[in-house]
């Protein structure tokens, strides 16, 4: 390979030259390391837990016609613990949560304990709730959210998601994912014990 | 050698006449018709600024997903009920943090806003200084050294040099 | 069977690699040239072990072989064959196989070209730094990212590719193509390395790797625009670019490759700027490999984001791996490279070109920066915050229009200095231009500061462009159309063409939603939208609702909604393409019954066909750039005779 240029070094330069190059080479050093610091701490987005906004605040209204026709409203219900669960029939995950929901809303509403559970239709036009309702329908009230305004208020971003209300109405643990009958249970009795489920 | 030397006017007279369309063009161009912004304007804009939660980098304007149309509704909702910019863009962030889309204007989030203008700032001012620091020392260079003639003088003494 | 080929294909080309790098070291410490030459040879090896790997991965998706889990994840009976084939690449370990392929093929075609030299040291530690590369992507492929790992259940069979990755025919030509230029970048960065660590520092090199890195550069060019135009067609709102942190990791090489390839010119006539072109070398392949970082780990999730895996980690220590040799290299090497002689004059193509540097520097920095603060804030206070379109616009718009105005004057500068009436002389046309294209773009509606100062530059930008081309075809016929300068000045018509389209359709465009029963119309921005009816078309893996609308009494289109066997539902936008805007529809909400209202969505976005249009054009300049020039060779001093008689075809590089 020819060398157009020599490598004859440039000392006879009639400049004064410090050598400027290791200082700036390991500046940059330091600012690359953090970034690779800063990447390899980045969690997969998948694993991110969403600390929910609302928790320890009144819950939001969740008030509307029912599936069945009826009129609900939370503030009706102030004296329970309502569990407000937001699911959608178009999503794979709610419909594996159902049998858990059912079993978890029969439980307690044959124990009489002033524990409850609704759903929200989130984003879901009525017509498209029949199909669902007969295979895997629960019977426990159903409030509808064709256009999404209740999840909005409660800052629902995806399916399932369900929230714990106090007596009170204050909103007290979110689930982000789908929920277990048994993992319901367990944080109702932690909350009723003063425990604070949110790590 | 003679030069023809046209007078500075003639010389600047294009540039002039540019600048003056060109300024002239820009102000009107740029001068607001007066109609205020309607409210479907008004739901476009604020929509731009709030990004979808499910996504990580769409707004809700451009973004496909359920929540973002929602989102949307809601939007149009407030804006007709009257609410300012600010309210709702304030009230979406209380219920999903972290989706707005809007230099903060404190804290460590301002950063990502200030740094690179700062950057700018410096790298311009140190090129500027680097410019003036060569302009001063081409000027200052002066005529060749003796150094220089004695390596001109070696070179050529090779230059009918079979290679 | 498949699995095996696959495995062996894989084991060869790594086994390859890690012989070639043992052989041309002991033959650099042992100084015998036979023995690089035998190294170099192992590349044709590595070659088709990983063209074996590719093709029991091809096999297997064609033959529909569900034992192998990737297969599982995105094979399908259903899915139609070309999507077939192409969703080798359409997930994680197979993207990871066609890098394997594409860098191979680089390989190869380096040994091939310079097979003449392989008894140069400086050779021998580029081939050294290529084989290292490709020995670190094959052992991936035997690990965390094993494209051929046998399921550890049996499925009948699988649900295809994304939907999202199967409804453009795009998904076909985009990986493949950007690929071709993020992978090319490694051969100017191994010739980089190598001169780096054998000290020699003169120019040759760096002229030999000239058209390397300018193939490079220019496949990473249309693979962004092709990426462009097929976000463009299915998202559904006529948008092209979203500072997504994928598309932001793509581009970033893409902003110092450009900064490389003006300012290597530098280096080249005066030799200056030297530290500036390798660290600008070296950012640029570091990049490469911090965009397959970004795109695989799910650090930064997006549309994009290949699913999660533990390949992550070792992405990320090899691109730290990458970063701090490079560092290292050059801070040792640094003080020998700084030239004596200095930019004398601010008003000189020398400074213009440092200018130039500083702008796609801070370019980059702001994408850089952008793209990975919500990461630095979740790090130091755990919260989320988003960084968005309106940070990325409003820091990137002035220094855009910093490069249009730089694109303007500086291809009239001379070298080291320039008087006033040069300039003044030089620039009086394309100025008038400028002035031209803002009173046409004010006369006919445009308004706004921005895109008005935009169409004037880009004016400006172009008229300079333009006179170049025309003052050397006047000189030398068609051969005023090739060679470096004037394809580089095509280029820059090109970027002119897309940097005005850019300002008209973000600044113009408009949208709308309409809902329209069967044969009614509705006028939309000016234009008569007319639905007609649905129809729906059930294909192999999908049932296809689409919308028939008539645009402006001619041309029917359908923007459809695809709803996938395996759940998905993707939207399919429609588009009329004109020379002064498209008009965009898509189906916003299919009737709830049938003969019921549709909802429509219509996007009119002006100029959109021009951002193609001036992509083609910066491909087809980067073409002619290649084109060999009739000056002179490469290595031969400035000063050096035009041929008169014989045409001199430039030598390889």
């Amino acid at each position: 390979m020819v060398d157009v240029d020599t490598v004859a070094p440039v000392a006879a330069v009639r400049h004064r030259r410090r050598a400027v190059a290791p200082f700036v080479a390991v500046a940059l050093a330091v600012v690359l390391a953090a970034l690779v610091v800063v990447l390899a701490k980045g969690k997969p987005a998948v694993d991110r837990f969403a600390k929910s906004p609302l928790v320890g605040k009144a819950a939001p209204a969740v008030a509307g016609t029912t599936y069945d026709g009826s009129e609900f409203a939370l503030a009706d219900h102030k004296g329970s613990w309502v569990v407000v669960n937001f699911f959608a029939p178009w999503c794979v995950p709610c419909r594996q949560e159902q049998p858990a929901l059912a079993s978890f809303s029969q439980r307690h509403r044959v124990a009489g304990d002033g524990v409850e559970l609704v759903g929200v239709v989130w984003n879901t036009p009525p017509d498209q709730l029949s199909a669902f309702q007969s295979t895997d329908g629960g019977d426990w009230p159903l409030v509808l959210d064709p256009h999404g305004q209740i999840g909005v208020d409660y800052g629902v971003a995806a399916m399932p998601e369900t929230y714990i209300v106090d007596p009170s109405g204050f909103i007290r643990a979110k689930f982000s994912s789908a929920v277990t009958s048994d993992g319901l249970d367990q944080v109702i009795t932690d909350l009723r014990n003063g425990v604070d489920p949110n790590r | 050698m003679s030069v023809v030397r046209s007078s500075p006017i003639r010389r600047w007279l294009p540039w002039a006449a540019m600048a003056v369309i060109a300024l002239t063009v820009l102000v009107l161009g740029t001068r607001s018709d007066g109609a205020p912004r309607t409210n479907a304007d008004r739901i476009i804009a604020i929509e731009k600024t709030v990004r979808c939660p499910e996504c990580r980098s769409q707004s809700i304007f451009e973004s496909g997903a359920v929540v973002s149309k929602s989102l949307r509704e809601f939007v149009a909702t407030e804006v007709a009920a009257g609410r300012t910019d600010d309210q709702i863009r304030a009230e979406i962030e209380s219920r999903f943090p972290g989706t707005s889309l809007l230099p903060p204007s404190s804290g460590l989030g301002a950063l990502v806003w200030i740094v690179p203008v700062v950057a700018t700032i410096v790298a311009a001012g140190a090129l500027t200084l680097a410019f003036v620091r060569w302009s001063r020392q081409a000027a200052d260079a002066g005529g060749p050294t003796d150094d220089d003639r004695a390596l001109v003088a070696a070179a050529l003494e090779h230059f009918d040099d079979e290679p | 069977m498949n699995a095996a080929l696959g495995i062996a294909g894989v084991t060869i080309g790594l086994g390859a690699a890690l012989l070639g790098v043992i052989s041309v070291l002991a033959g650099l410490r042992q100084k015998r040239p036979r023995f690089i030459a035998a190294g170099a040879r192992y590349s044709v090896i590595g070659l088709a072990g990983t063209v074996l790997a590719f093709a029991g991965m091809e096999r297997a998706l064609i033959t529909r072989d569900f034992r192998l889990a990737y297969v599982q994840k995105v094979g399908g009976r259903a899915t139609p064959p070309l999507f077939n084939f192409a969703s080798l690449w359409s997930s994680l370990e197979g993207s990871i196989l066609l890098w394997t392929l594409v860098l191979a093929l680089y390989v190869a075609l380096v040994v091939r070209k310079f097979r003449r030299r392989l008894d140069d040291p400086l050779m021998g530690w580029a081939l050294i730094v290529m084989f290292t590369i490709s020995a670190f992507f094959n052992a991936l492929m035997l690990g965390p990212a094993n494209p051929f790992r046998i399921a550890a259940t049996v499925a009948a069979d699988g649900p295809g590719p994304n939907p999202l990755l199967q409804n453009h025919v795009l998904m076909l030509f985009h990986p493949p193509i950007l690929y071709l230029g993020l992978v090319g970048f490694s051969v100017p960065f191994a010739f980089a390395t190598a001169a780096l660590i054998t000290g020699r520092l003169g120019e040759g090199w760096l002229v030999e790797t000239r058209r390397w890195t300018l193939f490079a550069w220019g496949f990473l060019t249309i693979g962004i625009v092709l990426g462009a135009w097929w976000s463009y067609e299915v998202t559904g709102w006529g948008g092209y670019w979203s500072w997504d942190p994928v598309e932001n990791a793509v581009f970033l090489p893409w902003l110092t490759g450009t900064a490389y390839i003006h300012s290597v010119m530098v280096q080249e006539r005066r030799g200056m700027l030297r530290v500036w072109n390798l660290s600008l070398l070296c950012a640029t392949f570091s990049l490469t490999i911090l965009e397959t970082f970004l795109t695989r780990s799910g650090v930064l999730d997006s549309v994009h984001s290949f699913s999660e895996s533990d390949i992550g980690p070792w992405l990320l220590s090899f691109f730290g791996l990458v970063v701090a040799v490079t560092i290292a290299l050059i801070g040792w090497r640094g003080d020998r490279l700084r030239s004596p002689g200095t930019i004398d004059s601010p008003v000189s193509r020398e400074a213009a070109f440092l200018v130039n540097n500083l702008l796609f520097a801070a370019f980059a920095f702001v994408v850089l920066l952008g793209t990975v603060f919500p990461l630095v804030v979740e790090a130091v206070r755990g919260d989320r915050l988003s960084v968005g379109r309106p940070f990325f616009d409003r820091m990137t718009t002035p220094i855009g229009l910093a490069l249009l105005t730089m694109m303007a004057i500086a291809p009239v500068l001379p070298w080291r200095k320039a008087s006033g009436e040069l300039l003044r002389a030089r620039l009086l046309w394309p100025a008038w231009m400028g002035v031209g294209a803002l009173v046409f773009a004010a006369a006919v509606g445009a308004r706004g500061f921005t895109p008005l100062v935009a169409f004037g530059l880009g004016g400006f930008a172009g008229g300079a462009a333009l006179r170049q081309v025309v003052l050397a075809s006047r000189r030398q016929g068609w051969r005023g159309f090739v060679g470096r300068a004037n394809g580089g000045m095509i280029v820059h018509l090109g970027v002119v063409i897309v940097a005005v389209a850019v300002a008209a359709s973000q600044s113009y465009a408009k949208v709308a939603e309409v809902k329209l029963k069967p044969n009614e119309s509705a006028i939309v921005h000016g234009h008569t939208i007319t639905y007609l009816g649905m129809e729906t078309v059930q294909e192999s893996n999908r049932i296809t609702q689409k919308a028939r609308v008539r645009v402006d009494g001619d041309g029917v289109y359908a923007p459809a909604l695809q709803s996938y066997d395996r759940g998905d539902v993707v939207a399919t936008p429609s588009v009329r393409v004109g020379l002064k805007g498209d008009v965009y529809l898509s189906l916003d909400q299919p009737p709830a019954t049938s003969g019921g209202a549709v909802g429509l969505k219509v996007v009119s976005e002006p100029l959109a066909m021009w951002l193609w249009v001036g992509g083609g054009i910066m491909a087809g300049g980067t073409a002619l750039a290649a084109f060999p020039g009739r000056r002179r060779r490469p290595t031969d001093p400035v000063s050096a005779p035009l041929p008169v008689d014989r045409e001199l075809v430039a030598v390889d590089g």
